[in-house]
């Protein structure tokens, strides 16, 4: 299994990885900084799964869920944002992001979202 | 609780409402009685949201469920919420209410203290009250302008003038000259084009001369084709000539007047303070009197 | 003063907490509202000089409303939520539902405006003292905070001249539609209780890295 973590804090990276390995311990994983990096890295690195913050500098998380669907039509991507509102959310969803996720990350949140992607 | 505090509770002029941990009432004042029309007996035990279903909302909830765990405060605006509580008699008017949350803790019993202003007529009253003021400010400045300025020019008049020229004289350090411009052959271009036409001219004139004016310059109309230009801080002959020079020089290019091009110069006299006088009347005359030398000479020699 | 961690670390702490906010306020509102990423510098009163305070943060220098609030014993400081008074009319008049009219002159403020800013004043502040509380494991205790009207340049004369030394400065940009407001969330803090945060804020770090 490999996952794209993108975020522009080297901290919310490194946490969201940590509580992730808890749940996918054997998964291979991978950073960007910010939307651009994602598109660029998505093409070579081909994740099975995309964390996607949303402000980010260069290119935000909604522009970069746009372009990564647009490329890569089968792309899952789940937001992980500290903007909470509602009509964030289902920007975001109708951009076509499987699920959303509220910052700060943890694991009970990370079990709901394996039980989404596994059936 | 103790009879003393509750009486001063139901003389308080604002609503307070006590709710315990699952958010029921237990406490509701007589303040709340008459301007809902409920009374204690018929809403204490019940859900707050049942008596006040404007309350049935997720952020109220929120903030209530962090007042009694939390600790936390709210503020809640009548100019961001509206209001909570309904009034109970016919009513016309927005109702306004501001509302406090906070936690209370009593014999290890938690508890969540609601207060409500209600601020309905306050809001109304300083609107309107703002409003006549906002009026009469507005109606104070048309009167002003009214009475400084010139209603086809917009420049100051001749009052305006008259009194800065007059303060000045008062001040002891005050250096300034007065240009006195009187338009040549304004009368013709009246006779030839009309009177708008020549009213449309001193509007283009005074829209050219108040490029002169800067802190220390006022250009104002005295009346027909007649125009004052005050100078503060002038005094050498240089000075003078070079104002003079930019005066002819403004006004050289023709103006254009509903299609037509119309050329029209200026004669000019000037007075300075204190050397050439020390009253508005003296300064007045010596500048009026020297335009009139100006004006003669250009009519000799036929240029000027 | 903070290392790039640190101040990673603070950063992404305080988005999740204005956001949170963001979303109290929107659902108030009903309208969306768009965030920035907030910028957060810490720095020490002492070593500001005289030019520094003066240039530092703009907005202080104009008129402002600030609503501030003084919390904890232990853990103690001020947090001030500054906000520039050419925007209140704007948010009143959002808040009311009412045309916004520019007024050349600015007439002086109503009780409305006050209490807008109260609210707001008090929505971010809650966020952020709450979040801070439940960072540093302690209930930090304060009040509904204050609005106070600051004349030009008022405030940075009173905010630098205190006695605590440290100051994080938080810069939140948020907008509704089109206009853009600006807040600015300032706290203060004693000596210790920096020391604390940061202590804290390593924590967290040691704890990411293992």
């Amino acid at each position: 299994m490999k996952i794209l973590v993108v975020d522009d804090s080297a901290f919310s990276q490194k946490i969201t990885i940590k509580t992730l390995r808890s749940i996918y311990p054997d998964a291979v994983y991978e950073t960007a900084d910010d939307g651009v990096e994602c598109i660029e890295k998505y093409g070579t690195f081909l994740p099975d799964l995309v964390f996607m913050d949303l402000l980010m500098p260069n290119m935000t998380g909604q522009e970069a869920i746009v372009q990564l669907i647009k490329k890569f039509p089968d792309a899952k991507i789940i937001v992980l944002s500290a903007d909470v509102q509602l009509t964030v959310r289902e920007e975001a969803l109708a951009a076509g992001a499987l699920t959303f996720i509220n910052k700060p990350i943890n694991v009970d949140k990370l079990e709901e979202i394996k039980l989404l992607i596994e059936g | 609780m103790n009879n003393l505090y509750l009486t001063i509770i139901n003389q308080l002029d604002n609503g307070i409402v006590l709710l315990d941990e699952q958010l029921n009432i237990q406490l509701w004042n007589n303040w709340l009685e008459k301007y809902t029309g409920q009374n204690k007996s018929d809403v204490e035990g019940l859900h707050v949201t049942q008596v006040i279903p404007r309350l049935n909302r997720n952020i109220y909830i929120q903030m209530f469920e962090k007042a009694l765990w939390n600790k936390q405060k709210n503020f809640c605006s009548a100019a961001m919420h509206g209001y909570f509580v309904d009034f109970h008699f016919e009513n016309t008017k927005k109702l306004r209410q501001n509302m406090l949350i906070r936690h209370i803790e009593l014999d290890n019993e938690i508890y969540v203290m609601l207060e409500i202003h209600d601020v309905t007529n306050h809001y109304e009253r300083i609107h309107k009250l703002n409003k006549s003021l906002q009026n009469s400010i507005g109606f104070t400045k048309s009167l002003e302008r009214y009475a400084f300025y010139d209603s086809l020019t917009n420049l100051p008049n001749r009052k305006f003038i008259l009194d800065r020229i007059e303060n000045l004289t008062r001040q002891e350090d005050a250096v300034f000259t007065l240009f006195f411009l009187d338009l040549n052959g304004f009368k013709s271009v009246n006779d030839c084009f009309g009177h708008t036409q020549g009213d449309r001219l001193l509007q283009l004139v005074a829209e050219r001369c108040i490029r002169l004016t800067d802190d220390q310059s006022v250009f104002a109309r005295l009346g027909g084709d007649e125009f004052v230009l005050l100078v503060e801080n002038i005094s050498s002959i240089e000075q003078h000539k070079k104002q003079i020079a930019k005066i002819h020089e403004l006004l050289s290019e023709p103006f254009i007047v509903e299609n037509q091009s119309v050329s029209i110069s200026t004669s000019i006299g000037y007075a300075s303070f204190p050397q050439d006088g020390v009253t508005v009347k003296q300064l007045l005359n010596i500048a009026d009197r020297q335009m009139y030398l100006h004006k003669q000479k250009i009519n000799n020699d036929g240029y000027n | 003063m903070l290392t790039t961690t640190q101040e990673d670390i603070l950063k992404e702490m305080y988005n999740v907490f204005v956001g949170e906010a963001a979303n109290l306020l929107s659902e108030i509102l009903q309208k969306r509202i768009f965030l920035s990423v907030p910028e957060v510098e810490l720095l020490s009163i002492r070593d500001l000089d005289f030019i520094d305070k003066d240039n530092l943060i703009p907005i202080l220098n104009g008129t402002i409303l600030s609503t501030s609030l003084k919390f904890g014993n232990v853990f103690s400081g001020r947090a001030e939520f500054i906000f520039p008074t050419e925007q209140i009319k704007y948010v009143t008049a959002l808040c009311l539902g009412e045309e916004y009219a520019m007024e050349a002159e600015e007439s002086s403020f109503s009780d409305e405006d006050f209490d807008v800013v109260k609210e707001i004043g008090n929505i971010i502040l809650n966020a952020i003292m709450g979040g801070m509380g439940s960072l540093l494991e302690m209930k930090l205790d304060y009040d509904v905070p204050q609005v106070v009207l600051h004349e030009q340049g008022e405030f940075s004369k009173t905010f630098f001249n205190s006695q605590e030394s440290n100051i994080l400065l938080l810069y939140v940009n948020f907008s509704v539609d089109e206009s853009e407001v600006i807040g600015l969330i300032l706290i203060k803090f004693s000596l210790e209780s920096i020391e604390f945060l940061i202590q804290k804020v390593d924590e967290i770090s040691r704890d990411v890295d293992e």
